[in-house]
């Protein structure tokens, strides 16, 4: 554990150093989005107890920062920002943040590869129990289509096996 | 069907992803014709053997339910449990083209629980197989690749078991489909489950099933049992996610079991329900699991946040469909929880959801679990209902407990809940004094309130205590779809930046033809779109049909200069009869034909509502005879 939290240490302090360089330089933005998590357009099931405002930077040789606030009254413990980039659902830890300030948590990271997607896990604290949210930020996709439709309903998928 | 049993040998058939166990007997009594209390119908009976859908899993028939089949009007009577019953006839091991043999199946998925002892989390641990209860089953002939006629679709019964009578030497495929369609004496329901790939388009997707291999029919009866897994091994969904669509439909099904228990009959309209591994929680995908216009969409999303196994999220979400086909729902939707002060429709809508889910599943502790290998989550619950807002109208959380307390069969001193109506008086309430109440009002917890103190006026002071413990209606003997006389509007709770609303009450205002203009303010204090005090309701009256010119003017006691866009939508019960929603700057005003009655409208500044500033608009509202 002491050990874990020494490496986490050395990569928070390893990023700062980098935010820092891009602090201190010029950078050049490319473009930025930005919304809340969850999406307020969106109805459904009831969300977890937490609201964030995030605004994703990308800057010129492939660094980007995520700014996140939180906009409740929950108590946030940590940020951890990873990506899919394939459609095999394998995850990538990009950066992660223990106590982030509410008004305002910058999560910056170099990725060259191109994703479609940041993943945040929130761990917040609710009442007397720690809780994990998770929440996705799509980047770079158009909106989903469907692949395939079928023109004389019902048409089934029919999973087979040998 | 003919008792004598003969012995019974076994051959086993592991399949990679599907486990099907094929029991071969050995050809003791052979079979005879197709026998007239096999399955075949074209719905399922849940009446088959005794059970109800009022009930789970306490069929005992062997074979699937029948009705307007070859035989039995309705009722299968099969020999029991699997193994002991064979097909009718003298043939013995011989096999001809005219023979036939019992196919039997048994079919089951993967169920995953959810545990928030700790970090919430899918708990792989403590999976189990459950019966696919009354889920269409086809029998393809191998050759042809033609559905084989079984005198109409088969349908297991509640114990996920199905028969059918083949021809000896024919070679089949088995697809089961997550469909189910029900029609008994206590109801009915008619649900699927759909692959739509991610999008949050409506178009024609497949519906899910599995196909078995290739299965020869051979002389004696055969078993199959069918288990559909989850996919899960170990770390990740390393093979297809094969149980997550059954496990979706049984929840739509349990769901609709619920209601059958009461004494009024309940048909319920067809539902679509729209799930997928690509299904995520952004706006490139569905968003969410929600409910929209007859159709559920639920996340799949591995290791961010899948619902398949999250029954409370199914079935809230089935709610929201229940409410929208039998009963009043109004709410407008949008981002909800726990901790927020909402409209009184949404609050209303979406704790009468979550109240339901913990009724139905008899399980008060509402789970979602989300995250890295679904090992994280959250919980509430429904009996306790957290303190995350203060109490009332508005908060969905104190409408959960209060109707939770309200059909609970436990007695809890804690919350002085002794008061235990019974689902007869549910429906009651819901579908029948809801729906009657005065169309010049929106569905509230005080129109859900109303209704229960008519349908229950011997609990009526039960009731009341329990709402009052809520600080809904405190003080009052009684409430009216109109929530006169409510004095908690919240005025005391701050927000973030120690702003009160000063808005929210009343909660209608009456809106007289050729009266005075009445002015009405809304406020972004706690949010918006759909939080408390952001959109104010009117109810008026029309005697005489006719045109009417109905204004809405931006007036001058707004607490800033900025231009308005003032919209109004007008009801009658839960139909729209007109929505003014023009840019024009400060004015909204259109004429529209009413019909003698009772009305009701929503009044808000859209561009208050689109904006994250906090605020306030005021109007003044005119309604005039032409």
């Amino acid at each position: 554990m002491v050990r874990m939290c020494v490496l986490v240490s050395l990569l928070s302090i390893f990023l700062s150093g980098c935010l820092d360089r891009l602090d201190s330089g010029p950078r050049n933005v490319l473009w930025s989005l930005e919304g809340q998590l969850p999406s307020s357009v969106v109805t459904g099931k009831p969300r977890a107890p937490l609201k964030l405002a995030y605004r994703l930077t990308a800057y010129e040789q492939d660094w980007f920062d995520l700014n996140i606030s939180a906009l409740g009254t929950t108590e946030v413990r940590r940020y951890v920002l990873s990506t899919d980039s394939s459609r095999k659902g394998r995850k990538e830890l990009l950066v992660e943040q223990f106590n982030p300030l509410r008004e305002g948590s910058r999560l910056g990271f170099f990725r060259a590869e191109r994703f479609e997607r940041l993943i945040l896990d929130v761990e917040y604290q609710s009442g007397m129990n720690t809780r994990r949210h998770t929440f996705s930020i799509p980047v770079n996709q158009a909106d989903r289509t469907p692949l395939e439709t079928c023109n004389e309903p019902p048409c089934y998928s029919d999973a087979e096996f040998n | 069907m003919n008792a004598n049993t003969t012995p019974t040998t076994f051959q086993t058939l592991q399949l990679s992803l599907l486990m099907i166990t094929l029991f071969l007997s050995a050809c003791g009594g052979g079979s005879g014709g197709a026998d007239s209390e096999l399955a075949s119908s074209s719905t399922a009976d849940t009446s088959g053997s005794g059970s109800s859908p009022g009930g789970t899993g306490s069929s005992s028939g062997a074979s699937g339910s029948s009705s307007g089949s070859t035989s039995s009007g309705g009722t299968s009577n099969s020999s029991g449990s699997s193994g002991s019953s064979s097909g009718s006839g003298a043939s013995s091991g011989s096999s001809s083209s005219s023979e036939k043999s019992v196919l039997r199946l048994l079919i089951s998925y993967e169920d995953i629980d959810s545990n928030c002892t700790g970090q919430c989390r899918l708990d792989y641990g403590n999976s189990s197989y459950k019966p696919a209860r009354f889920v269409e089953v086809q029998i393809l002939d191998q050759s042809s690749g033609q559905v084989v006629d079984t005198e109409g679709p088969l349908f297991t019964d509640a114990e996920g078991k199905v028969a059918v009578n083949l021809q000896i030497g024919q070679s089949v495929r088995i697809r089961v489909v997550a469909s189910s369609k029900v029609d008994t004496d206590r109801g009915s329901w008619d649900v699927s489950v759909l692959d739509n790939q991610g999008s949050a388009t409506l178009a024609n997707y497949e519906l899910y099933s599995v196909l078995t291999q290739e299965i020869e029919v051979v002389a004696g009866d055969i078993d199959l049992d069918l288990q559909f897994s989850s996919g899960w091994t170990g770390e990740a969904y390393s093979e297809p996610r094969l149980s997550a669509p059954f496990a979706i439909l049984d929840s739509m099904i349990a769901s609709a079991e619920y209601f059958t228990q009461g004494d009024k009959r309940i048909d319920l309209p067809r539902l679509k329900v729209f799930w997928s591994t690509e299904n995520r929680p952004d706006q490139n995908s569905i968003g969410t699991s929600f409910y929209s216009d007859g159709n559920l969409w639920i996340l799949g999303d591995e290791n961010v946040d899948t619902d398949e196994f999250d029954d409370h999220i199914l079935v809230h979400e089935w709610a929201h469909f229940l409410l929208d086909a039998l009963s009043r729902d109004d709410s407008m939707g949008g981002d909800h929880g726990f901790d927020d002060l909402l409209d009184a429709r949404v609050a209303y809508s979406e704790g009468l959801a979550t109240a339901l889910a913990c009724l139905v599943l008899q399980d008060e502790v509402y789970r979602d679990t989300s995250g890295p290998t679904q090992s994280g989550g959250f919980d509430f619950n429904c009996e306790q209902n957290g303190g995350f807002v203060p109490p009332g109208w508005f908060s969905e959380s104190a409408v959960i407990g209060l109707i939770y307390d309200i059909f609970d069969e436990v007695a809890d001193a804690s919350d002085g809940d002794d008061l235990y109506l019974n689902i007869t008086q549910m429906q009651e309430i819901l579908f029948q004094n809801m729906v009657a109440q005065s169309k010049g009002s929106a569905a509230t917890i005080f129109s859900f309130l109303a209704a229960s103190l008519e349908v229950a006026s011997d609990s009526a002071a039960e009731v009341m205590d329990l709402a009052n413990a809520k600080n809904i209606g405190t003080g009052l003997n009684a409430v009216d779809v109109l929530a006169t006389n409510e004095s908690n509007g919240a005025q005391d709770y701050k927000n973030a930046q120690g702003v009160e609303t000063q808005y929210s009450l009343p909660l209608y205002t009456e809106l007289r033809v050729n009266a005075e203009p009445v002015d009405l303010c809304q406020d972004t204090v706690h949010g918006q779109p759909n939080k408390i005090s952001n959109r104010r309701l009117l109810f008026f009256r029309i005697e005489n049909s006719g045109t009417y010119k109905l204004i809405v003017n931006a007036n001058d006691a707004s607490e800033d200069a900025r231009e308005q866009d003032p919209d109004f939508v007008v009801y009658s019960a839960s139909n729209l009869v007109f929505a003014a929603e023009s840019s024009v700057p400060n004015k909204e005003e259109t004429e529209i034909g009413f019909d003698a009655g009772n009305f009701w409208m929503e009044v808000y500044d859209f561009r208050r509502l689109d904006s994250d500033e906090i605020g306030v608009s005021c109007q003044s509202i005119t309604l005039a005879s032409i």
